[in-house]
Formats: C-alpha cells, structure tokens, sequence
C-alpha cells in the first residue's frame, strides 16, 4: 500500500478517491498509523491490482509476456508494498 | 390510487470537482435554518478535498442531501454535521441512510476507537428537529458546548452564545448500525418504494456492511 503512489504514478488523493476514502484516511494507511477493516482491504488490495495490471500492460504494450504473468508480477508488488 | 414512487436516491461521497455545487446547496439551507452551522466556501472545499463530504441525488444529479463527517485532530473527533435535506425529500429518511452510510463509512475505513478517535454530532440547544433521529442512530448526550467559528447566522442565547449539545456514538452502537443495515435498510427509502442506491467504490455496500459487523463481532 505504501507503494502504490510511486509504482502507480498516481497522487495520495487519486488513489483515495479512487478507493472511496479520504486522502487523510489513505494516508494514515500507508503510514500504518490505521487500517480498514479487513472486509474493506479485500476490495482495495484487488483494485492495486487491477491498476497495476492494466499500468504494465500498458507500458508492455501486449507485447510481452502473458496477461497470467503480468498479473502474478502485479499481485507479488502489490504483496511487497502490504 | 396509488401515488407515482420517487425515482432512486444516490447516497455517494463528494468529489472534489462537485464542492462548489456541494457550497451552494449547504448555503441555501444553511443561510436560512438558524440551527445550523454556516460553513464557509472553504471549509466545504476542505471537506470535499479530504473526501469527508457526503450526499445523495437525483437520477437528474441534483443535489438533495448533504452532511460531512469531519476529522478534527486536535480534538479526536470526527464530527457529522452540517445534515441538510431538501423538504421535497424530507419523510423519506433521507437523513437517517445519508447520517448512518457517513459513520459506517468512518467506521469502516478508520477503525475510530483503535486510534482513539470518537464519533461525535452537536446538535443547536433549540432545535428539536434532529434529536429523534440522533437518538435511533445511537448517539448519547455527553455534554453542551458553545460553539465557536461560522455561527453569525445562528440563533444566541440572551449571553450571545451559540449554545450546542453534544453527543457521542459510542462504540456499542455499532451492534445497533450494523443490525439496522442487515435487518432493516433494504435499499429502499421508507415510503418502501423509493430505491436508495449507495454508491461505493470498489467493494460497493456489501463490504462497507460487512467491515460495520466486524467492528460489531469484536466488542
């Protein structure tokens, strides 16, 4: 989660709007000074997935590797930054 | 005859781009209703860049409903306040899914009492309006203050004071929240007919709902 601004190229507000919360609220997480409820980490963590998915394809281009890797790559960063 | 139902109300969170649509509908209430706290352009651009603002609208994206639910770190309070609805809207319980969709939404995404953060409303002395639905929401009187700041419009006591009380949503109440979201809130508004849409991304109500019964299963 720390991660996700640097490896998303996105500002701590956009990815808070983008997960319903406040930029404040976002921020207290990737500073582990709070967490969601496990049942609201499910739905972030798959949305950090699903943009970074979509960001290395991007910047692949289809060309290389298989979708099935890039989303593996994108579930271990995601997995890092946790 | 049966009258025509209300088209769906959308519970959603302000984004920034629509705070000062968010500005003209507080100030339109606001500046008329001496029990309720005038906010400023700015305070209510705050609000929605801290993403602390909530409303419902129209299928025709007109604005209906407001309340933000504001953290103060000097005082450890996240405050719900600033609830205004429309009196087209009024008997539908607007105000009760937009008040209880705000807390859920601090509760589920701030774990309040971990950080020892309260929950807390402040309601005008005189304004009798509000305390029926602050008291089925769960919240407890814990005291009075004189408000301070944004109350030019509100109506003084005879010692010039803008005199509140205060109440607090206890973390028990959240057995009471997360009940009346599985028991009780169908998505329909109480005229039974009117869908009430909450809109959130990404896990949608389910998970908001499911994250208000945890907090509720670990007291």
């Amino acid at each position: 989660m720390r991660d996700a601004p640097r490896v998303l190229e996105m500002s701590e507000r956009q990815i808070a709007d983008a997960l319903s919360v406040s930029r404040p609220t976002f921020n207290r997480w990737i500073n582990a000074k709070s967490l969601p409820h496990v049942a609201m980490r499910t739905p972030a963590v798959q949305w950090l997935i699903q943009e970074l998915n979509t960001k290395i394809k991007n910047r692949t281009g289809h060309a290389q590797g298989s979708g099935s890797e890039s989303y593996s790559y994108a579930e271990r960063l995601v997995a890092m930054g946790r | 005859m049966a009258s025509e139902p209300h088209p769906a109300l959308v519970f959603f969170k302000f984004p920034i781009q629509a705070a000062s649509l968010a500005f003209s509908f507080h100030c339109s209430i606001a500046k008329s209703d001496p029990h309720l706290r005038l906010r400023s352009e700015d305070d209510i651009r705050t609000f929605a860049e801290e993403g602390e603002l909530f409303g419902v609208r129209s299928v025709a994206s007109n604005i209906l409903a407001l309340c933000y639910a504001a953290l103060d770190e000097s005082s450890n309070e996240y405050e719900v306040g600033g609830l205004a609805v429309l009196p087209e809207v009024r008997q539908l319980g607007v105000a009760s899914v937009l008040a209880r969709f705000a807390i859920a939404h601090i509760i589920a995404n701030e774990r309040p009492w971990r950080s020892g953060y309260r929950i807390v409303a402040y309601v005008h002395e005189d304004n009798q309006n509000p305390r029926n639905l602050v008291d089925r929401l769960g919240f407890q009187h814990s005291g009075r203050s004189a408000l301070k700041g944004g109350t030019s419009t509100m109506k003084q006591n005879p010692q010039g004071e803008v005199v509140g009380d205060k109440f607090e949503f206890p973390r028990a109440a959240v057995k009471q929240l997360c009940n009346w979201f599985k028991r009780e809130f169908r998505s329909l508004l109480r005229d039974g007919v009117t869908p009430a849409i909450i809109e959130l991304k990404p896990g949608g109500l389910q998970s908001l709902i499911e994250a208000v019964c945890q907090e509720a299963a670990e007291l």
